[in-house]
Formats: C-alpha cells, sequence, structure tokens
C-alpha cells in the first residue's frame, strides 16, 4: 500500500473517530450558542453597527483638480454621484450630499459635516476626511468597504478597492487629536485590512484594522470559529496520542507504515477536521446571522492553511507530552483557550488595548482571525497572501519542531 | 544445550545476538534464537526481563544497537517492509478500538496492511470464525468480554496471512474458558505451517503450547531449548510449597530471618511460600525442621515436581510471575 494511501486511510480513521465522539454536537452547537450570546450581548461595541440618533453627515466630493473638464473628470463626478446614492440608501446611518472638495473638508472641521468622502481617478480613489476617533468615519467605512468589495467591473474600476490609511493630517488642530483620512484605492497590492494589525492600532481604535468594521455577529461568527478550529483539530490529533497509548500505534507501524506517514496521517486529520468545522460554520452563520465570509477562494485557502497551522501546533503538542491522551487533550484544551483568548476570540480585540492587539498580533489564531475579517470585508488572496504564507511558516516550523522532539524521544525507545 | 536453531534447519526466524540499552539499562544482552514453520516458541521470563524488547526488535519497531533479526530470510534492519510482510504481530495492550465493531476494526487494519476489498472481505470473515466472533462482528468492541477482546487483538494479528505470529502475552487478565479458546487457536495455527513466538510469564502455557523454550532474564537467555530438556535442569529440585503461611506474609522481619536461616530459593507471594530443594526430597526433613522453628505452620505443605517454574526459580532465585528476590540472593 502506498504512503499516501496509509496517509488518507489513518486520516479517514481519524476522522471517523472524532466525528463518532459527538463532534457534530459540541463542535456545532456550542459555538453557535456562542456567537448567539456574544453577538448579542457585545452588539453596543461595534462601531459598524452603532445607529446614530441622527443620520451622519456625509459630503461627497469629487478630487480637486478633477474638476476640470474632459472625460476622467466627468468619470469622477459620476462616481462621487455613485457614491452619494449608495450612502444615501442608507438613511439610518447617514446623510449624504455633493460638494466640492475643499468646501467638504472645511465643513468636517467646522463640524458641519461629520464625514467627507474626497473622490478622485488617482489611487487611492476615495479619501474619506473625518475627526480622529470618529465613529462616523469608521462606520463609513465598513459601509463603503461593502459597497467596493460588492462592486462589479463595470463600476469605475473599483473591483479590486479597498480602504487604507493614509496617516495623513488634513488641517485638524495639532493639539494629539490628528485628522485622519481612510483612502480606497483601486488595483492596490494591499486593501482593506490587510496591513500589520499592530501597525492599524498604532493608528488609534476604530480605524482601519481589520476588526473596526465588522458587526457583532460578524466578528464572533469568525472569531469563535476560529477559536472551535483549534478544538476540532486538537480533537483529531487527541485520536494519535490514545493511539501511542494503547498499543494500536506499534500495531499500526508492525504493519509496514512508516513512522512519518503514521504521522503525517495525524496532521491531515486533524487539519481536514479544522477545515470541514470552518466551512460548516461558514455554512450555518450565513444561514443565521447572515454572515458574510467574502471572496470563497481567499476563504479556502485560509481555513486550510489555517487549520494547517493548528494541525501542526497540535502535532507539537502532542510530541512534547507524554504519550497519555489524557494530558494531550487537557493540555491542548488549556493552551487553545489561553490563545483564544489573546487572539481575540474571546473578548473582541476593539475593547482591547493597543498593546494588547499588537503583543499577540503574531499568533496563528490571531493571524486567522485578522485575515478571516478582512476577507469577510472584501479582502481578496492576493489581499491575504501575507497572512497565508505566514501561517504556512509557522505551520512547516511547528511540523519541524515536532519531528526533531519525537527523533529525540526515539533515541530512547520506539 | 544445543543452538536453539539446530532442529529447525529452515528457520522462518532467526534472531541473532541481539543486544539492546536504554540509558543505564541494559534490556537485551546477546538474546539468540530461532523458530522454524509449524513450531510455537515460548519466550518464558518475569516482567522486565526482555521479552516485550525482544518482539519489539523482531516486529522492526525498535532498533537493536547490536545483532540482526530474520524473517524469512529477509533482514529487519535492512528489509525491514519485506519482513514485516512475512509478520503478524499481537502486542500486549489491547490495541483495538472499542468504539468500533469487530468487523471495523479489522477492516481498517486491513487496509493499512494493503489488502484489497475482495481478498480483505474473505479474510475478515476467516479471522472473525478462528477468533470465536463471527456471531458478534457488527457489534461494539466495548461490549466485549476481556477474552473476546483478547481474542480480536490475535485476530488482527493474523491479518495478511503472517508466515511468523508475533504473540506478546496474549492472555493476561481473561477468563480459562477464553484462554483455552486462544491457546487452541495457536495449536491450529502453527499445525498450518505458521511460525509463533509465544512471550508469556506463565508457564503452564508454554508448557501446553511450547515444543521448544527460551528462559530470559534480565536480557540474557539463561536457558533454551526443547521443554524436556529445560526442565531437566531443574535437575532433582522439587519445590516445598506453603499455602499462606500466616503472620510471613505481614512481616518482612520474620520473611528475611527465614531466608538467613535457609541457604535455598525462597520465594514469598500473596499466596504461598515457596521453597526449592536443589537435591530433592531428602532436604525436606531439614527445611521443614527450620520452617517450624520459624513458626511456620506447615498446613496444605506439599512437595511439587520439577517444572519451569522451578527451573527459572532455581537458576535466577526469582519468582516468573512478578520477579519478586528471593532469599538466594541473600545468602550467595
Amino acid at each position: 500500500m502506498s504512503a499516501a494511501r496509509q496517509v488518507g486511510a489513518i486520516a479517514v480513521h481519524h476522522l471517523h473517530r472524532v466525528l463518532r465522539g459527538g463532534a457534530p454536537v459540541w463542535l456545532v452547537v456550542i459555538p453557535l450558542a456562542l456567537i448567539y450570546v456574544l453577538g448579542v450581548t457585545m452588539h453596543g461595541f461595534f462601531a459598524a453597527e452603532y445607529a446614530p440618533p441622527e443620520p451622519y453627515r456625509v459630503l461627497v466630493a469629487p478630487a480637486q483638480g478633477a474638476q476640470d473638464a474632459g472625460e476622467r473628470a466627468a468619470a469622477v463626478a459620476q462616481r462621487a454621484v455613485t457614491i452619494v446614492e449608495h450612502v444615501s440608501h442608507a438613511r439610518e446611518y447617514f446623510s449624504a450630499s455633493l460638494a466640492a472638495a475643499e468646501q467638504a473638508r472645511r465643513a468636517v472641521l467646522d463640524r458641519t459635516a461629520d464625514v467627507a468622502v474626497i473622490v478622485s481617478d488617482e489611487e487611492p480613489q476615495l479619501t474619506i476626511v473625518a475627526p480622529p476617533e470618529s465613529i462616523a468615519a469608521a462606520s463609513l467605512a465598513h459601509h463603503l468597504r461593502r459597497f467596493l468589495a460588492a462592486s462589479g467591473s463595470e463600476q469605475s474600476g473599483l473591483e479590486q478597492s479597498g480602504l487604507e490609511q493614509s496617516g495623513s493630517e488634513q488641517g485638524f488642530p495639532p493639539s494629539g487629536a490628528a485628522g485622519r483620512e481612510i483612502q480606497a484605492a483601486a488595483g492596490t497590492a494591499a486593501p482593506a485590512g490587510t496591513a500589520a494589525p499592530a501597525e492599524s492600532m498604532a493608528a488609534g481604535a476604530g480605524t482601519n484594522t481589520p476588526w473596526s468594521g465588522a458587526g457583532a455577529f460578524e466578528y464572533f461568527s469568525i472569531a469563535i470559529t476560529v477559536m472551535f478550529m483549534t478544538f476540532a483539530a486538537h480533537s483529531a490529533m487527541t485520536y494519535s496520542a490514545q493511539d501511542r497509548k494503547t498499543g494500536a500505534y506499534l500495531r499500526i507501524r508492525s504493519m509496514g507504515v512508516s513512522r512519518g506517514t503514521y504521522l503525517a496521517g495525524g496532521v491531515v486529520s486533524a487539519a481536514a477536521i479544522g477545515t470541514a468545522f470552518a466551512l460548516t460554520m461558514a455554512v450555518v452563520t450565513g444561514a443565521l446571522f447572515r454572515v458574510d465570509w467574502g471572496d470563497p477562494v481567499a476563504w479556502f485557502l485560509m481555513t486550510v492553511t489555517g487549520a494547517a497551522s493548528i494541525a501542526a501546533l497540535s502535532f507539537c503538542i502532542m510530541a512534547v507530552l507524554p504519550a497519555n491522551p489524557k494530558t494531550v487533550e487537557s493540555a491542548g484544551g488549556t493552551i487553545y483557550t489561553l490563545l483564544a483568548f489573546l487572539g481575540g476570540s474571546t473578548v473582541p480585540l476593539n475593547i482591547m488595548p493597543d498593546w494588547f492587539a499588537r503583543l499577540f498580533a503574531w499568533l496563528p489564531n490571531r493571524r486567522m482571525l485578522d485575515a478571516f475579517l478582512a476577507i469577510a470585508q472584501g479582502a481578496s488572496v492576493q489581499a491575504v497572501s501575507g497572512d497565508l504564507a505566514a501561517l504556512a511558516g509557522i505551520a512547516a516550523a511547528l511540523l519541524a519542531a515536532g519531528w526533531a522532539v519525537l527523533a529525540v524521544a526515539r533515541k530512547e525507545g520506539v | 544445550m544445543g543452538a536453539a536453531g539446530s532442529r529447525a534447519p529452515a528457520p522462518l526466524v532467526a534472531v541473532d545476538g541481539l543486544r539492546k540499552r536504554f540509558g543505564a539499562t541494559v534490556a537485551l544482552d546477546g538474546v539468540s534464537f530461532a523458530v522454524g514453520p509449524g513450531e510455537i516458541f515460548g519466550l518464558l521470563g518475569p516482567n522486565g526481563a526482555g521479552k516485550s524488547t525482544t518482539l519489539a526488535i523482531m516486529a522492526g519497531l525498535v532498533r537493536p544497537d547490536a545483532g540482526d533479526v530474520h524473517v524469512g530470510g529477509h533482514s529487519i534492519s535492512r528489509e525491514r517492509q519485506q519482513a514485516q510482510r512475512l509478520l503478524g504481530v499481537v502486542p500486549q495492550g489491547l490495541a483495538i478500538y472499542e468504539e468500533y465493531t469487530a468487523w471495523q476494526n479489522l477492516n481498517y487494519f486491513a487496509a493499512l496492511r494493503g489488502i484489497d476489498k475482495p481478498r480483505r472481505r474473505r479474510q475478515i470473515g476467516e479471522i472473525l470464525a478462528i477468533t470465536g466472533l463471527t456471531e458478534v462482528a457488527h457489534r461494539k468492541v466495548a461490549g466485549f468480554s476481556g477474552g473476546m477482546k483478547r481474542r480480536l487483538n490475535i485476530g488482527i494479528g493474523l491479518l495478511g496471512d503472517p508466515k511468523v505470529l508475533l504473540l506478546d502475552e496474549p492472555t493476561v487478565g481473561i477468563d480459562p474458558q477464553s484462554r483455552r479458546h486462544i491457546l487452541d487457536s495457536v495449536r491450529r495455527l502453527a499445525q498450518g505451517g505458521m511460525a509463533v513466538v509465544y512471550t508469556t510469564h506463565y508457564m503452564e502455557e508454554v508448557e501446553y503450547l511450547c515444543s521448544r523454550v527460551a528462559i530470559i532474564d534480565r536480557g540474557r537467555i539463561i536457558a533454551h531449548g526443547p521443554i524436556d530438556e529445560v526442565r531437566a535442569l531443574a535437575g532433582d529440585a522439587v519445590v516445598l510449597r506453603l499455602p499462606s503461611p500466616q503472620g510471613f506474609m505481614d512481616d518482612p522481619g520474620r520473611l528475611a530471618a527465614l531466608r538467613r536461616a535457609l541457604p535455598l530459593p525462597v520465594e514469598a507471594t500473596a499466596g504461598e511460600l515457596r521453597v526449592v530443594l536443589p537435591e530433592g526430597s531428602r532436604q525436606a526433613p531439614e527445611v521443614i525442621g527450620t520452617l517450624q522453628r520459624h513458626g511456620v505452620a506447615l498446613d496444605g505443605m506439599r512437595l511439587e515436581s520439577p517444572n519451569l517454574e522451578t527451573v527459572f526459580l532455581a537458576l535466577t532465585g526469582k519468582a516468573l510471575r512478578d520477579g519478586t528476590e528471593t532469599g538466594k540472593g541473600d545468602v550467595e
């Protein structure tokens, strides 16, 4: 039997055991209950869902220079009108109108408008001008991201647009309350929410972090899914530890299955159960909570890579600990619960201090959370390629580390 | 005693000079034997003697520091996969999945072994019949008795029609009826031409099953050959057995005093006191006198002919079943 078929047989066997072990209940009912409870109770902490007493006043303006005559200027003006129409459509949140660029900026400074959107035909194409810490800007950014993500190619080349923070000041008083701009760039390589979280946080809460534009149900659907992906993957790896304890591992090895093949089967099963769980949650949360997980290709690649990194971490945990399934299970539970907290799965990152979000941005589950949020808000495969590469690197490093630990242990026995 | 392989001109298994050390502990120190087709070879020794390590090396699971094992002419070190194809291994632990049925267990391991589906179905049926589990093939193993689980454990080792079967203490913790079923099954398998290596610390199983035996202690084979020849190593020795002498089992001081007074192997277990009389029953009056002087009640005392356990006790001063140290070491 080829090694690949043996890997497949072992992986299917572990999956089967996880499913028979009551996983369909604890891996679906509990996460959904958590998402519902957290989504309802934490609703008020999410800017994107905050409904103002009065609609935000939005001025949309073609950029200076684009107002000249000619086709380009006409296109910019048309784009501005389209945005006004789109923003005005959400009457509960925004009241939008057209203005000249300088007039719009001045209106924001004078507080006669909450936000200005400057439209140009050069990259970036959209610029949001707002006072610092503006919840209106965060809410509008979220709204526009959705709009840009949903736009087709016929819509003035906005198809691949996303939002980026410019970091420039636009005439706001220098008293520490720097004004800020959020820009939409057409065809840029690093669109919405894909800047390093630490940089995003440095710009202030409610700015262009992956979680700033998410609603409560969207955030927790993704965060709790990431959290339970770790539990799901680890449950498969626990069965590998059980095999080592009972002697089934030795029996399998005596049947001509190499150590690498057996361990690969365990890792593949862990990654597969993580992926299957994420798929289930994407479908169910989409149906129950109307969560849009974004580009399916980006989502799939992120899911598989993320699940692989978690499987590799579980492999490492199993390699380090004695071959006792109870120890492996409880250690994994403790580690993944801690990671869930540090990675923003249990407490939303927008209510945690900046340093917290910055400090744990490297964790694999946090990377997954950020990337899934970005994908949900319109990021493409290209946009999350950095996260994909980082997670693949983490998976490779952890697999190598686990293998090295087992190699040392092998010198003392099987 | 001659070389173990001398009676089998074409051994299916040849174990040659195995040495293995785990840290400071010497697990095996030059273990050699050979087993021919149709032969049941017993590897007898107390817990920790090196039986399981020997089997693990034979199965290709542990690399020896020195020596080699050839299975059907294939070196387990250099041609592991070819050698493993000829081997069936039954580990000491229950290497089965309790949440699965017997059939599902067999099917999974058969798939790993690379047995194609039509052949797999036929073989699983045969093995279920051999192990007496046909009626319960589709029941979850969790509901099986200990004996049924042991039989399934053995059955999985039979997948792939192995030429050599390695059985590591296959009857631990089961009822007499299941034990008899297992022993008879092993006999039938050997009659079909399979070479069987059977490790146990139950000497009665070895005497029932095996044509040849090796006694292993602390990683070394201290006696091997046909059972009668090994048994003869005990010479005229007999064993004086006293069932549960009151006071002795709870008082290490009294036992130590008795051992000092008796320059003979004395073994104390929870159930009885045993004294090996190397020169036979003529030593009995003197020993009985010593026992009486130390306050040992003689109710139920009996003399027993030598068996493999006597040989082990006489050669090592230890019991086979639990490795309890005896007084022999104290007096030598």
